[in-house]
């Protein structure tokens, strides 16, 4: 029974990994495909805040038909009162016609909210091979409330909306279009941010795996393998995958794997606090080697903050423990006299 | 002294302040009028204190002793209280307590800001939350029960918000620490009775009269666009206790997070590991933050949301539109744990580090926060006001009739007004926030009918001695101050009159005067009237002819006329005033605020509730 019920899990557990990695992997649609773009050698990106009439002009070659949304990335700016928020005026346009195809307005307060901002548009159906331009000007930067272009890449990506009935045809060309939409999510990852992506899905079956594993196995100290992996596959992902903050599914699935390493290994509330505290502590330094943005401050943070909720709770309950403990103890005691 | 909102009150305007709470706010906080219920719980409190100046003290020396000095000594000594209460063992790290509560970049630009209302409250904060945490634990008296709820009381007089969470607060901590029913009844329902006993003043008005004290919080405003503008605090900010417009304290204008400032959650989470004596009080105070914290970003994520579903569920909750408020909490709790770890670090034999170490701490603590100190200690150095503002003074305060004066584009800090001269400056007609904006609104007739009916007299360009209202990008615009001039000087319904150095002041020709006048004449007609108090009006007519008699007040319905029957009350005019239908044959009537009897009665309450107050501490002694 309980061998079923462990190959059950896992089996779950791996289809949740293959979910989350391979098909919700990039938080858009379904039969959407994004390429990052990166920036034609010639291109010149300003680091410095835009200011009024400031106009950045990014040239690209569109992937696929179907552009319909293109992302920018750029630093969070200040926040400002509404009425003095910059207003942005984003212009796509045909380098071969020079036409505009599609213009709007997006605010500065906006892009505090979102630093990757999603520009959308009517899906153009011819757009592979096609080169356009997309211009970016600043209609009310005055310095307090104007914004800059991050540095970290992909600073341009495009985004291309198949319909659904393109896609899923047939089995064959559903599985070519996966296929193709991962080959491009994945290969637009270094190194460590490819190894971070597809493992943080994975800890839940790891963990399940190192604690199944027979007392005799190849895996010594279950207990703090376990810990580290929780720890440093996290530790991997707040720090080299690009992303303004955690996503709510990576946060809710390492504290449900903590409380089940809690539940398995009996882990004191210590250990718990011990494992803020590192986060606390690395939130310093990345405070420190990378004052702005504060991203990974902002990220540590909230780890900082989970585990000392796990600690506090688990504080709370050692005490009804032993209370509990204390007052069977004295039962007992009264019971024999 | 100057402090950030803080307002400086001309003798002329003190006279007009009376120790007798009144339900109707004639000039305090708006120039046309309006029902002063709301924030009366304070602004008593302020017409107390004022009244002191009847004896001869001087507002700056009322001001002093009972509104700046009063955060900085009650904190630092409230803190140390507090500390002591819930760790009896080690209470020389009580010093620690006052030096994080007071010193911190919440209080320091609360207090700098001028918000000395809520300084009030966060200084008196510990003492209650000591009090009524440590009356769980211990044996108590009538007198203890008294003064927990005459200090709720106080809470409530100075901050109905940190009231707020200090009541539940306090409810968490029975829970927690007791669920045992004498004690919520002596510990919890008694003091809270005494604490609303002591406010029946404003309660029972408020609630005979059906009034919301929420609505001031802007209850009607578009919760998720509000909630979102006024949630500064980021997570790393809410949790390291950093003030998000620290350090140049510009509203809506946030900054980055210094990395010194997340050193202060970590020793404050260290006493989790350091816990040996008084456990649950620790992990009690340790969730406490927890909940401080997360609640103090507002619906910045992560979970967000949860904050504004608590703002549209969980009633009370709309007092928080600004969810920095909860930084009182996270300081509370922090101010108990870091001192703790500091006892646990330094509790070795090791003399010399332990003196090293201390030395250490309070340096780091104070270096980020050296230059803000410097500052409060600055606001105590006298200021001269500018002399024209005394000029203005005096000329207005000569005067024995009844007019208003119209500030543009705002009332400044050093402006006159009173219950017979009030000041209309806080958009209440021209609601264009710049002056340009506003001058241009002079232009349409409704609005020179809508200030003669106000008996506005003077129209006043102010001179910004401190460069807060004509601005361009938050900075003193010259420009703007020297249009307004010229644009005034233009305006051919007003006459310049000089002799008030740099302050503009142009007079208004032909304008009526008066409360109260007959509609549709141009004198005002032939009406007498004595006023009694803000709230009431006793009125001698003619009468011999049935025209409507407006009182120049900003509309509220619960006015009415005495005697008169059901059909004498306010009617709105066009212009958002009263209108009176007075009987006819009556040449002598009042004009009453209805609440104001609620008021009386409330007072009679809160009187005896403090005579017993009295009794119940004295008993003791005796």
């Amino acid at each position: 029974m309980k061998r079923v019920l462990y190959f059950g899990f896992s089996a779950i557990l791996i289809a949740y990994w293959v979910m989350m990695t391979f098909l919700f992997n990039n938080r858009l649609s379904f039969s959407v495909m994004s390429y990052p773009q990166p920036f034609e050698s010639e291109q010149v990106i300003p680091d410095k805040p835009l200011l009024k009439n400031d106009t950045v002009t990014l040239e690209f070659a569109a992937k696929e038909n179907h552009l319909g949304i293109i992302y920018v990335r750029f630093n969070k700016p200040e926040m400002t009162a509404f009425e003095r928020e910059d207003r942005l005026a984003f212009r796509l346009k045909s380098k071969e016609s020079g036409k505009i195809i599609e213009e709007g307005i997006i605010r500065s307060g906006l892009i505090r909210k979102v630093p990757f901002i999603p520009f959308g548009f009517t899906p153009i159906d011819t757009s592979k091979h096609q080169t356009y331009i997309l211009e970016i000007e600043s209609l009310f930067g005055d310095g307090e409330n104007s914004v800059s272009f991050s540095n970290y890449e992909p600073r341009l990506v495009t985004a291309y909306k198949f319909s659904r009935e393109e896609i899923t045809s047939s089995v064959p060309q559903f599985l070519t279009f996966m296929f193709e939409r991962n080959i491009q999510y994945f290969s637009s990852f270094r190194s460590l941010e490819l190894l971070s992506v597809l493992l943080i899905y994975l800890i839940p079956f790891i963990t399940l795996w190192i604690f199944k594993s027979s007392k005799k196995s190849v895996v010594p100290y279950k207990e703090s393998v376990s810990i580290c992996l929780v720890f440093f596959t996290s530790f991997f992902y707040t720090y080299f995958v690009t992303l303004d903050e955690i996503p709510v599914v990576v946060l809710f699935q390492t504290f449900i794997v903590w409380i089940f390493l809690i539940w398995v290994y009996h882990l004191g509330r210590n250990i718990s606090l011990m494992v803020s505290i590192v986060w606390m502590i690395a939130a310093v330094i990345a405070l420190v080697i990378y004052p702005t943005p504060n991203i990974f401050a902002q990220k540590s943070s909230v780890w900082f903050y989970l585990f000392l909720v796990v600690g506090v709770a688990q504080s709370f309950i050692e005490e009804i423990r032993t209370k509990n403990k204390k007052l069977s103890t004295s039962a007992r005691k009264g019971a024999v006299e | 002294m100057i402090l950030g909102d803080w307002r400086w009150f001309w003798p002329e305007t003190l006279q007009y302040f009376s120790p007798i709470p009144s339900a109707w706010d004639s000039s305090l906080n708006t120039g046309i009028g309006q029902s002063g219920l709301a924030t009366l719980w304070i602004n008593q409190y302020l017409n107390l204190t004022a009244s002191l100046t009847h004896l001869g003290i001087p507002w700056w020396t009322v001001s002093l002793l009972f509104w700046q000095l009063p955060p900085l000594i009650l904190s630092a000594i409230g803190a140390f209280y507090a500390y002591g209460k819930f760790f009896p063992e080690n209470k020389k790290w009580g010093y620690f307590a006052s030096l994080v509560y007071t010193c911190n970049t919440y209080f320091f630009l609360m207090y700098l800001g001028g918000q000395l209302g809520v300084a009030l409250a966060y200084g008196l904060f510990p003492f209650v939350i000591g009090r009524f945490i440590s009356f769980f634990h211990t044996r108590h008296t009538s007198r203890d029960i008294a003064l927990n709820g005459l200090l709720l009381g106080f809470l409530v007089v100075f901050d109905i918000r940190i009231a707020f969470l200090a009541a539940i607060l306090i409810g968490v901590s029975w829970l927690y620490f007791s669920r045992h029913y004498k004690k919520f009844i002596s510990g919890i329902m008694l003091p809270f009775g005494i604490a609303g006993g002591l406010h029946t003043y404003w309660i029972l008005p408020l609630v005979l009269f059906r009034q919301n004290p929420l609505n001031q919080y802007g209850v009607t405003s578009t919760a998720e666009a509000t909630l979102s503008f006024f949630s500064f605090a980021d997570f790393s900010h809410a949790l390291s206790l950093l003030h998000p417009n620290w350090p140049e304290n510009i509203f809506g204008k946030t900054y980055f997070l210094q990395p010194e400032f997340l050193l202060i959650p970590l020793i404050a989470f260290c006493s989790l590991l350091l816990m040996k004596e008084q456990e649950k009080l620790i992990r009690f105070l340790a969730l406490v933050a927890l909940g401080g914290v997360f609640l103090s970003k507002g619906v910045q994520d992560p979970f967000g949301t949860l904050y504004e579903w608590f703002y549209k569920t969980i009633p009370g909750f709309t007092m928080f539109r600004d969810p920095t408020k909860f930084y009182v909490v996270t300081a509370f709790s922090y101010a108990m744990l870091i001192p703790h770890t500091l006892a646990g670090l330094f509790n070795i034999k090791n003399r010399v580090f332990n003196i090293v170490g201390v030395i250490l701490f309070v340096g780091l603590w104070i270096w980020p926060l050296r230059l803000h100190a410097i500052k409060i200690v600055d606001s105590f150095r006298p200021y001269t006001i500018p002399e024209e503002y005394g000029r203005l003074t005096r000329f207005l305060a000569d005067q024995p009739q009844f007019f208003r004066t119209l500030w543009i584009p705002q009332w400044q800090r050093y402006g006159y007004f009173s219950d017979l001269h009030p000041a209309i400056g806080r958009f209440e007609v021209l609601t264009d926030a710049s002056a340009s904006g506003q001058l241009t609104q002079l232009e349409v007739p409704d609005i020179r009918n809508r200030l003669t009916a106000l008996s506005v007299k003077y129209i006043i360009i102010p001179y910004d001695s401190q460069g807060e209202l004509f601005l361009n990008d938050r900075k003193f615009d010259e420009k703007q101050y020297v249009d307004a001039l010229s644009s005034m000087r233009k305006t051919g319904w007003v006459r310049e009159i000089g002799g008030f150095g740099k302050i503009g002041v142009f007079e208004v020709t032909n304008p009526r005067g008066g409360r109260f006048f007959y509609e549709g004449t141009s004198d005002g007609g032939n009406l007498s009237y004595i006023r009694k108090s803000p709230s009431r009006y006793e009125v001698i007519t003619d009468n011999d002819r049935p025209i409507p008699i407006v009182f120049s007040e900003k509309y509220d319905p619960l006015w009415k006329v005495y005697p008169g029957t059901d059909e004498n009350v306010s009617d709105r005019t066009q212009h958002n005033l009263n209108r009176f239908y007075v009987p006819e044959n009556i040449p002598a009537f009042s004009v009453e605020y209805e609440p104001q009897q609620g008021v009386y009665w409330g007072l009679a309450v809160s009187v005896l509730t403090f005579i017993f107050i009295t009794y119940s501490v004295k008993k003791k002694r005796e």
